[in-house]
């Protein structure tokens, strides 16, 4: 199970990402990013003709995610390409290699500026799933 | 949540939290707001933002909100921090990522009525000289050492090319160029980011507009400002663009991993600091003046633009619009202030919040030292715009500032869902108001009805002797992203 969806906040976007496995939380969590720079975009099966690989390293899983979002936002940003497609060649609460596809992409519905910090806090919830709340600023 | 019963009142328009409140709180969270206006502030986490601000070490007389201020994450938007320069911290987000996003006011000599012909075509030419857009580049790419020039020098770099005079620099705050910038400090992602992105809006709540001068409230203020009824005036609104964004980004991240070597436990990771005295504030800081020098440019870039398209339009004798004043509203600066008697260094942290320093004052520009410095609060769009004098008075309760906006009440997409966009566009053309939109989504993201009453909120500024009104605008024109 993956899932995301947005909470209220007055100026910037608060998201609720869920995901039945860790790897699962952090593909959600790239979902909700993706779904922010063009929404529908990925939903629409672009052909996934570029590649990155990120690598992450962090005192904990929440600083761990924050940080591969943000790493994937500014490679957006500078390739201007939006990465629908990630596998983990390796996740744990520490640390992360992340492969990932993508297609270009010209025109994006927000300027997100940033991934915070703020409010984040991977937990697991009565159910067992993973879940999050991340602040994106826009 | 924070309720009402925890505010208690210092004044007409000032109210605090105590530093009882909470465990953590080193001193109290003050707020300039009338009655009405709390209302709309304890309806999001703004205030208990504030009370956590009011935890960082360092932070001298009051965590401080303007009455524009809103949720934002770790800081509330509409917030100045002042730390002291030996014990306190220096936090990014209490500045934020867009880098000295800012507002520039140029007068120009024509009258909404002499100007009213041509209106339509300077919009259109407005629209096409300043590239907007998520992301878009602009027309002057730059890079290696071209760039940074530009990250170090500021203006300067801009008077050296041609884009800038000297007049223009001594019309901007900090004379467009922040000391002790290090494009250095500075990391390459950052460049790549940035630098295609000279002269580019973004978009959002970015904006370049027409205004006319509907009311002149001080009018001796306002001749000193250039200032005259009906009168046409331009106003830009962008920062530091992707540059800034990921300066901010480096730094907060750097910032939280050297947060236990501190000792530093903080109640949100978005607080992350450093000693102002550290290697990593020395280095943010240096970053962050030269992404303030960026937005510099940036805005300095627009007004080329802005000039280009007035000859255009108007013809080549037409006179060109000129500098009123170039304000910060994102920015940390070393300011002298008194802090229980005695004056001392502080750095203050303004996170959509601008300086507001009175006649008299060594920073104020000569131009403006019998007056005060202009204050500039663009409303939302489609409602008023304000010009406002510095005062000394805001020394002492606000640290020499005021607010710097309407203030959202609605979210983005509550904003989205309630208000039709292509409806919204032809209120505001019915109006007479020429709309530029790269986005009608981004249209109805900032309606007027997604921001507090502008009035309001500047009447509050003026009450509690922040500023004084000068002359209250309203748009012609709205070009955005």
């Amino acid at each position: 199970m993956r899932h995301f969806r947005r909470l209220s906040h007055t100026a910037d976007v608060r998201l609720l990402v869920r995901g039945s496995t860790l790897d699962d939380l952090f593909v959600a969590a790239l979902d909700a990013l993706n779904d922010l720079l063009q929404h529908g975009f990925c939903q629409s099966a672009p052909r996934l003709v570029r590649r990155t690989t990120i690598l992450a390293e962090a005192t904990d899983r929440t600083t761990l995610l924050i940080d591969f979002l943000s790493a994937v936002l500014t490679r957006t940003m500078l390739e201007r390409v939006v990465f629908c497609q990630v596998h983990f060649r390796e996740l744990n609460d520490r640390r992360l290699t992340a492969e990932l596809r993508g297609a270009p992409l010209d025109r994006f519905d927000h300027d997100v500026k940033a991934v915070t910090y703020h409010e984040a806090a991977i937990r697991q919830a009565a159910d067992g799933a993973y879940e999050t709340l991340v602040v994106v600023d826009v | 949540m924070i309720s009402r019963e925890n505010l208690v009142q210092r004044g007409p328009v000032v109210w605090e939290i105590p530093p009882s409140f909470r465990p953590g709180m080193r001193v109290p969270a003050r707020l300039f707001a009338s009655a009405e206006l709390i209302e709309s502030i304890l309806g999001d986490r703004s205030l208990a933002q504030l009370t956590n601000v009011a935890c960082l070490p360092g932070i001298v007389e009051a965590a401080i909100a303007m009455p524009d201020i809103h949720e934002g994450y770790g800081f509330p938007i509409g917030g100045v921090a002042a730390m002291d320069v030996a014990t306190g911290v220096v936090s990014p987000g209490g500045i934020g990522y867009d880098i000295n996003c800012g507002v520039r006011l140029l007068l120009t000599e024509e009258t909404a009525a002499q100007l009213k012909p041509n209106l339509h075509q300077l919009a259109d030419t407005l629209n096409k000289a300043v590239p907007s857009g998520v992301g878009r580049g602009g027309h002057h790419p730059v890079s290696g050492a071209e760039l940074d020039a530009v990250l170090r020098d500021g203006l300067g770099w801009a008077i050296a090319r041609g884009f800038a005079t000297e007049e223009d620099a001594a019309h901007i705050e900090s004379h467009g160029q922040l000391p002790g910038a290090d494009p250095g400090s500075v990391s390459n992602q950052a460049k790549k980011r940035g630098h295609t992105q000279l002269g580019t809006m973004g978009a959002g709540n970015h904006f370049v507009e027409l205004d006319r001068v509907e009311t002149l409230v001080e009018p001796a203020v306002a001749r000193a400002y250039g200032l005259f009824p009906d009168q046409v005036v331009a106003l830009i609104h962008c920062g530091s663009r992707g540059l800034g964004h990921q300066v901010a980004t480096d730094y907060i991240r750097t910032m939280l991993r050297k947060l236990p070597d501190y000792g530093l436990d903080l109640p949100d990771r978005e607080l992350a600091c450093a000693p102002i005295g550290s290697a990593e504030a020395r280095e943010y800081l240096a970053g962050m003046a030269a992404a303030a020098n960026f937005a510099w440019v940036n805005r300095q870039l627009i007004t080329h633009a802005v000039r280009a398209s007035w000859k255009a339009v108007l013809g080549l004798k037409a006179s060109l619009p000129k500098i009123l004043y170039d304000v910060s509203h994102n920015i940390a600066k070393r300011e002298r202030h008194t802090v229980e008697g005695r004056l001392a260094e502080v750095l203050v942290h303004r996170k959509g919040a601008t300086r507001s320093f009175g006649p008299g004052h060594p920073d104020v520009p000569a131009a403006f030292r019998s007056t005060g410095q202009p204050v500039l609060i663009p409303g939302s769009m489609g409602t008023a715009s304000y010009v406002l004098a510095g005062t000394t008075g805001a020394m002492e309760i606000s640290f020499g500032s005021s607010c710097h906006g309407a203030g959202r009440v609605l979210s983005r997409s509550a904003a989205k869902r309630q208000i039709n966009a292509a409806a919204l566009k032809r209120r505001l053309t019915g109006r007479g108001i020429e709309v530029r939109a790269g986005s009608l989504a981004g249209l109805a993201e900032e309606a007027p009805e997604a921001y507090k009453d502008v009035d309001a909120v500047v009447n509050v500024v003026a009450q509690a002797g922040l500023a004084k009104i000068v002359a209250r605008l309203t748009p012609l024109a709205v070009v955005k992203g």
